[in-house]
């Protein structure tokens, strides 16, 4: 060892945000199931409204469990703070709308998942914020949809289901020189695959639902602050650089300094919006949390197993994974996902849309739902189920290929995986 | 409040509430590569409780410009500068000041209260120590603008206990918020503060101006930066209470606010 060196990524993943509980010892976190807590008395009481000591209040605001797993993601991202909501797309509501109002404006790639489209389409629009829709892979497109409104950029690490590899540096030097902050949902590849941070995003959100916490048995959501955006110099965010109003006059900047951000965040959008992750769910959340960094190395060599066999196979017309010497990002992908980038991707069935629901009804391992990122392996076939209203040309013109399948592979024996996909398409190709 | 002094615009934190005349003063200065954003939790709430909170960014840091004073001495003079002017000029009442600092912060306290003694009612210091030698490596590292010098400071000064976290502000990592602060430096910032501190030879003599006036000195027992054999040299020599906050390092605001306040309130209230 050469010098003083910090905790290990694994180790954080078990330890970070709790020590054992000072009443009963307890090694695990408790579920500190209240919905409120006790004022020591009225000074303690008053002082904590007014931010003036540190404690619980409302578990609308705070909570003993969910703090634990806020700063345990803290931790891992390398942020000054974090914020759990009650699911992923709670967290990209509350991400967005810290910094964002009626008459702003987001640019955002447009390879999103499917929820987060929806809100940026549709639902913002309704309270007056735009969205600009660019090419993920296109770093000018982005500075060229900047306006004096804008008020973030927004993309995904690894876009599903074609796995667009976000160029970070890049996109996050375009939004920096126009002061504008890049907001990163980091949901498939997790701290533990992409330091979205470290790479240059300002804020990342997770959806905690998935990989984080990597057993299919909670909805959760976070939100974390990298603290090095820099509100004030930007000029396009009064709301925290300047005494607000909604908060006693509050001035983040000026009381919270790095921290201003998830502090505003916490203090006004879980008061105003509500959207809370319970206790219950922390716990679960942080029971998978515990064991990211060797369930990620294993989705990962399964994937890249898997991704082989499915490149090589003849009723395969093309596989979308990174991994693949073919794919667009490649050499990218190389560079800022080197532990693997991830165990979600589609791959195509040259037989178009029959062929693609004759392999999905074939499968016996894989588990046919609408969710990623579990421990079990999960298929869907956009064609015949989440987009099943549309024709072949509609399909092509989204970028969804009739017969693509999207995998998101699990921790099962990989020989068992195979061979499931191995009678799955032979099925699939005779029904043909 | 932004004054200007000496053509540089100082940034001064006021705990979010404005002065009033019947109030006493307290006065907390940073420590090296920060800002008055360390302060956040105490002068909050003793701007809440009785007091005309002051909480100055040092020249060149935070959201004061000009470039960082290179002595000890220099800022303490500074500090006299810049309350003489809130006195005169933005209300703050003429009276003596609770004078105090945390780390370098705490060293400018005691050498200014040396230079103007009469001026200070209380001179309370936070995770300090006397002499506060610098290693050469950090030095090295912080001239450079290197990211080790910060990471070797936010590493030094958390206890294990820290590092690990479960922070009493839900959901912030005191690690990693002590270093965005740092990292928000400007170049040059950290390395003329921590060579300042290294430089440090005047407390004898400001001690001995300061004669037995009320003094306290807080400081963590496990803080690596200032170790307790330091903290002992500087309460030694200005004759202070010590007050030894358990479970904590040198960054004794942020590992272990409630027990900061609560020996902060013995001096104060």
């Amino acid at each position: 060892m050469s010098g003083p060196e910090f905790l290990g990524f694994d180790t954080l993943a078990l330890h970070a945000g709790q020590k054992p509980d000072s009443e009963t010892r307890a090694r695990a976190t408790p579920i500190y199931q209240s919905t409120s807590f006790v004022f020591d008395d009225s000074d303690k009481a008053s002082s904590l409204f007014d931010i003036a000591r540190a404690g619980h209040v409302y578990s609308r605001i705070s909570n003993p469990t969910v703090a634990v797993l806020e700063e345990r993601v803290a931790a891992l991202e390398g942020g000054v703070g974090a914020v759990c909501t009650a699911s992923g797309m709670a967290a990209i509501h509350l991400g967005l709308l810290t910094i964002t109002g009626a008459g702003g404006h987001i640019v955002a790639s447009r390879s999103l998942y499917g929820g987060t489209h929806n809100l940026l389409s549709y639902t913002l629009p309704r309270f007056g914020i735009e969205t600009t829709f660019v090419d993920p892979r296109d770093p000018d497109a982005f500075a060229a949809a900047i306006r004096p409104e804008t008020r973030v950029v927004f993309a995904e690490t690894v876009a599903n289901p074609r796995c667009e590899v976000l160029d970070i540096p890049k996109v996050s030097a375009v939004a920096h020189a126009a002061g504008v902050p890049l907001m990163i949902d980091a949901t498939l590849t997790t701290p533990y695959l992409m330091p979205a941070i470290r790479l240059g995003a300002d804020i990342v959100m997770h959806s905690l639902t998935k990989f984080m916490g990597g057993h299919g048995v909670a909805l959760g959501g976070v939100l974390v602050d990298s603290g090095r955006f820099d509100w004030e110099a930007s000029g396009r965010f009064p709301e925290i650089s300047e005494p607000y109003g909604g908060f006693h006059g509050m001035d983040f900047v000026e009381e919270f300094g790095p921290a201003a951000y998830i502090m505003r965040a916490r203090k006004e959008g879980l008061r105003d919006f509500g959207a809370t992750l319970s206790p219950g769910n922390a716990f679960h959340l942080l029971q998978g949390l515990e064991t990211l960094p060797m369930r990620m190395d294993r989705h990962v060599q399964n994937t890249e197993e898997i991704v082989k066999y499915l490149s090589a196979h003849e009723a395969v017309s093309a596989v979308h994974h990174p991994s693949v010497p073919t794919h667009p990002d490649h050499e990218l992908a190389k560079i800022l996902l080197p532990k693997g980038a991830g165990a979600v991707f589609s791959f195509e069935l040259a037989g178009g849309r029959k062929v693609g629901g004759a392999f999905i009804e074939s499968l016996q391992l894989f588990s046919h739902l609408a969710n990623v990122g579990d421990a079990k392996s999960l298929v869907i076939h956009p064609a015949s189920t989440t987009h099943s209203r549309m024709d072949d040309d509609a399909l092509n013109a989204a970028g969804i290929a009739p017969g693509l399948v999207r995998l998101s592979v699990g921790l099962e024996n990989v020989k068992d995986l195979l061979a499931d996909l191995n009678q799955a398409l032979k099925r699939a190709v005779r029904s043909s | 409040m932004i004054v200007s002094i000496d053509n540089c615009d100082i940034f001064v934190g006021q705990g979010g509430v404005e002065w009033e005349s019947d109030r006493r003063t307290l006065v907390l200065l940073h420590g090296a590569g920060m800002d008055r954003t360390v302060w956040v939790l105490l002068a909050r709430y003793f701007a809440r409780h009785g007091y005309n909170v002051v909480t100055p960014d040092l020249p060149g840091h935070g959201a004061s410009s000009g470039e960082p004073l290179t002595s000890i001495q220099d800022n303490a003079r500074f500090v006299w500068q810049l309350i003489a002017h809130l006195q005169s000029d933005h209300k703050l009442p003429a009276t003596p000041v609770v004078l105090g600092g945390h780390s370098m912060g705490a060293l400018i306290a005691a050498d200014a209260a040396g230079q103007q003694p009469d001026s200070v009612e209380h001179l309370l210091m936070f995770g300090s120590g006397y002499p506060m030698p610098v290693g050469q490596p950090l030095l090295d590292a912080a001239q450079a603008n290197d990211q080790s010098a910060v990471d070797m400071i936010a590493i030094f000064s958390h206890c294990h206990s820290s590092q690990l976290g479960h922070n009493h502000v839900a959901g912030i990592s005191v690690l990693n918020s002590a270093m965005a602060l740092l990292e928000r430096a400007k170049p040059g910032v950290l390395y003329t503060d921590l060579q300042a501190c290294n430089d440090y030879v005047g407390l004898a003599e400001a001690a001995a101006a300061f004669g037995q006036r009320r003094c306290t000195l807080i400081v963590g027992d496990s803080d690596r930066m200032t170790p307790m054999k330091m903290s002992r040299g500087l309460a030694d020599q200005l004759s202070a209470e010590l007050k030894v906050i358990t479970e904590c390092g040198h960054m004794v605001l942020s590992e272990q606010p409630e027990q900061v306040l609560q020996a902060a309130k013995q001096v104060l209230l």
